[in-house]
């Protein structure tokens, strides 16, 4: 339903949007698990050489696990694994900005356990800790060399700690609302390693072979209201508003050596804090059919001065169909797709400008997402 | 499911991102036969030499290349290439040492000479001039000639091989003509333009070269000022020819305003001679005025030229005054200043900087207000590449600066550009065109040619 969950409990990913919305699930131990598949593709097209490059199809592989189960009337606790962040962006080898980025790719694993605690018949609230996990590469060429196979590769692990809170509340059967927020989460890669391949032995000791990498990943802060309205016994729709706290992302910087500031690569981002709307309908067409829709759209975080390769976002509109088959009122099949739309962005590179990795271009990005799980209750 | 899948896989189909690259257009121009007439940049001097190597990457034909991409059909540009090989002979890369100082070594093996003659009397001490193999296709499109001066344009008899011997013999200039032919390189520019529909153009620094690169030890080719007023007068003349009185379109790149943003003087300022040797050492130079003078390297405009820099510090024997011999380290020592050829002294580099600066004024007051015709590298306004290298550039995240061999952009010789300085140049003039004109011509991707044409 384009994501539209702070107030919509009858997905268990709630625990993840909104924790506070925990407790006021049915006595049922639920449990849902599931796969998907994001595929973000990006063409360029350079400004000045009007040399087009397309991005690699590279599915990134994403999953959720969410469980719930309630200890006694006013109290349960849930846990959510999911992949909220990630990206794999691989542009051909020998592409334009090939010395910006070849490829770029990071998978985040959140670990939310959650507890949620009923006030009343309406009214629950709820926290989570947020342990997140992140993996990350990054490789450009050393393009300053005649040989191609000159490159950087960037690899690394990181961890960082977070938390959610929320809160949920209905009128009666018709009406709920919901408003959360999550923290920051920082991701500290420590013990990332250098990789430096095939320098000309010229400049052998400008760059070890390979040297320890420091660096750190910014997710961003987010508070989402949200609401779902009982139309009819039959529809239900939801809205959601979320506002992410991008603003902290000041910088990308890659730390290579033991000593700080032994080698630095830094890439501006200067984000700005962005806002996401959704919309999603539900209508339960049979006691074995649910069918959703949703529509979304995303606001980038990015300006249009550091749109990088790594990432070239825009502000998505996005449309997602879904389905529930319940085989039995207790078990579901859940498949669900959603296709986002970014509107082109356009960088200028000013050379002049010798600190910013950038390359003069035009992007346009669509981006998919299916999805497949099994939800059971018992 | 299954209809969840289909759907997904169609829509992987219908909503690829593609883009379509807008067609490259002339616009108002027309390249058929586009004509390139200058001196080292235009012809592809790289390296300190001509070669075949350095000429597939000449500023001439890298511009011809990508305005055969705007007018659709393939490049007709034709060079007066050299045979495979040595050409005039170049410069290699020996060392570049940790302290950043560059050491060439030259390539002659193999070098292609129909004759020589070692002229006593040449410019900056005696000199071997060399007549090298003649172009298969006389007056091509590419008229550059390497160090071709606008004091010389009018010189009859600069290219005949009969005058070897004399002491403004240019050989680059007798390649491009019949054997024994006496046309001034005006005469040639004006009959090999005389049909020409775009035209790019770059002088200036072929006045200075031999005076800059023999220490100011060239008489012959002193700025003064009634070379000044000479050049002034003869780049009308040319340029009249080149834009056929304003008629035709075309682009003009010039020499750098400030010499000392090339390597060749940058590399041997005081600040960075300095770092080639102790702390505690002071240079010592040989001034020009008042004449052999011996001081210490002034702060400001002395520069040491390569060949100075290769001996900096270095333990000379020298003959003492009173008798006897010693070992003195050159260029910090009173006893061993630095040769008066291996410096370009600040009065030796006003000149210099005279003559450039009054020239590109006069082009630039020539193209503005006669010939209506952009031009790039201005002091002020629009794109200056030389201005912006010596800041570091990147490129598509490559950077390009004015340090030896790392930099990229300038080639061995340290003024005459590398092939990806070359594509860099070019697509500054490309923009201007395209900005000037309403052409729509692509830009080279400087990152994907060689860093040096010899590789």
């Amino acid at each position: 339903m384009g994501g539209a969950s702070t107030a919509y409990i009858r997905d268990l990913a709630v625990i993840y949007y909104n924790p506070g919305a925990l407790a006021q699930l049915d006595s049922l131990t639920h449990v849902s698990v599931g796969g998907l598949a994001n595929m973000r593709r990006t063409s360029f097209l350079g400004t000045d050489s009007r040399r087009l490059a397309d991005q690699e199809l590279s599915p990134l592989p994403g999953g959720y696990l969410y469980a719930s189960h309630a200890i006694n009337d006013k109290v349960s606790v849930g846990l959510s694994v999911n992949t909220p962040y990630g990206y794999d962006t691989r542009w051909p080898s020998d592409w334009e900005g090939r010395s910006v980025v070849q490829q770029a790719r990071l998978n985040t694993l959140f670990v939310q356990p959650t507890a949620s605690v009923k006030i009343n018949e309406n009214f629950s609230i709820g926290a989570g800790f947020v342990y997140a996990f992140g993996k990350m590469t990054q490789q450009y060429a050393l393009g300053q060399y005649d040989a191609r196979d000159v490159t950087a590769q960037f690899t690394g692990t990181g961890s960082g700690m977070g938390y959610n809170v929320g809160l949920y509340g209905k009128t009666a059967d018709k009406l709920a609302f919901g408003i959360s927020y999550r923290s920051p989460v920082t991701l500290k890669v420590k013990d990332g390693k250098a990789t430096y391949n095939n320098v000309p032995a010229l400049d052998a000791g400008r760059y070890a072979p390979s040297a320890k990498l420091r660096t750190e990943f910014n997710m961003p802060g987010a508070l989402a209201v949200g609401m779902a309205d009982n139309v009819t016994k039959k529809l239900l729709v939801t809205f959601d508003f979320t506002l992410s706290a991008w603003s902290r992302y000041d910088s990308l910087t890659f730390n290579v050596g033991d000593a700080p500031g032994l080698a630095t690569r830094t890439a501006g981002r200067r984000y700005e804090d962005a806002m996401a709307f959704r919309v999603g309908g539900e209508y339960a067409y049979s006691d074995m059919f649910t069918f959703r829709v949703g529509a979304s759209y995303d606001e980038t975080p990015i300006r249009d001065e550091f749109i990088t390769p790594d990432l070239p976002d825009g502000n998505k509109l996005g449309g997602s169909l879904g389905v529930s088959v319940f085989f039995s009122p207790k078990l579901s099949v859940d498949a669900a797709y959603q296709y986002e739309h970014a509107a082109d962005r356009t960088s200028r590179a000013n050379q002049s400008k010798s600190s910013v990795n950038s390359v003069g271009g035009t992007y346009r990005t669509r981006v998919h997402t299916a999805a497949l799980g099994l939800s059971y209750s018992f | 499911m299954a209809f969840a899948a289909l759907a997904g896989s169609l829509a992987l189909t219908s909503c690829s991102p593609e883009q379509t690259a807008p067609a490259p257009n002339a616009g108002p121009l027309d390249f058929s036969k586009h004509v390139a007439v200058g001196d080292n940049y235009i012809a592809g001097y790289s390296d300190g030499g001509l070669t075949l190597a350095g000429q597939q990457y000449s500023l001439g034909l890298l511009l011809d290349q990508q305005f055969a991409m705007a007018a659709g059909s393939p490049s007709s540009f034709t060079q007066p290439l050299m045979p495979a090989g040595t050409g005039s002979g170049y410069l290699k890369l020996r060392e570049l040492t940790p302290a950043g100082l560059l050491l060439t070594s030259r390539v002659t093996a193999g070098r292609m000479t129909q004759g020589s003659y070692i002229n006593p009397n040449a410019c900056g001490g005696p000199d071997t001039a060399f007549v090298y193999p003649r172009a298969t296709n006389v007056v091509p499109r590419n008229l550059g000639v390497p160090f071709i001066r606008l004091t010389q344009i009018d010189s009859v008899g600069l290219g005949n091989a009969a005058n070897l011997r004399k002491p403004n013999f240019n050989p680059f200039l007798e390649r491009l003509l019949p054997a024994g032919d006496n046309r001034s390189y005006l005469q040639l520019v004006t009959d090999g333009t005389a049909n020409a529909t775009f035209f790019t153009f770059s002088m200036g620094l072929g006045d200075v070269l031999p005076y800059l690169l023999a220490g100011g030890e060239c008489n012959s080719a002193l700025p003064n000022t009634a070379a000044i007023n000479l050049m002034k007068a003869n780049v009308k003349k040319i340029l009249d020819k080149v834009t056929d009185n304003g008629k035709r379109r075309g682009i003009i790149c010039l020499a750098p305003y400030s010499m000392n943003q090339l390597p060749i003087l940058d590399r041997g300022s005081i600040t960075r001679a300095q770092a080639l040797v102790q702390a505690t050492d002071t240079i010592y130079v040989r001034g020009s005025i008042p004449a052999n003078v011996v001081r210490p390297m002034a702060a400001k405009d002395d520069y040491i030229l390569p060949s100075g820099l290769a001996q900096l510090g270095k333990a000379q024997t020298i003959t003492l005054p009173g008798g006897g011999t010693a070992s003195v380290r050159y260029g910090v020592d009173k006893r061993n200043p630095l040769s008066r050829r291996d410096v370009l002294d600040l009065n030796e580099y006003s000149r210099v900087n005279q003559a450039i600066t009054t020239i590109n004024d006069e082009i630039v007051r020539l193209a503005d207000a006669v010939y209506k015709v952009p031009v790039i590298n201005r002091s002020v306004g629009g794109i200056n590449v030389f201005d912006q290298v010596s800041k570091r550039i990147s490129v598509n995240g490559v950077e390009y600066s004015p340090e030896p061999v790392r930099g990229n952009f300038y080639s061995l010789d340290q003024y005459t550009l590398a092939p990806r300085g070359t594509a860099i140049m070019a697509n500054a003039m490309i923009r201007e065109i395209n900005r000037f004109y309403g052409a729509s011509i692509p830009q080279l991707d400087p990152n994907t040619l060689p860093t040096d044409s010899q590789r």
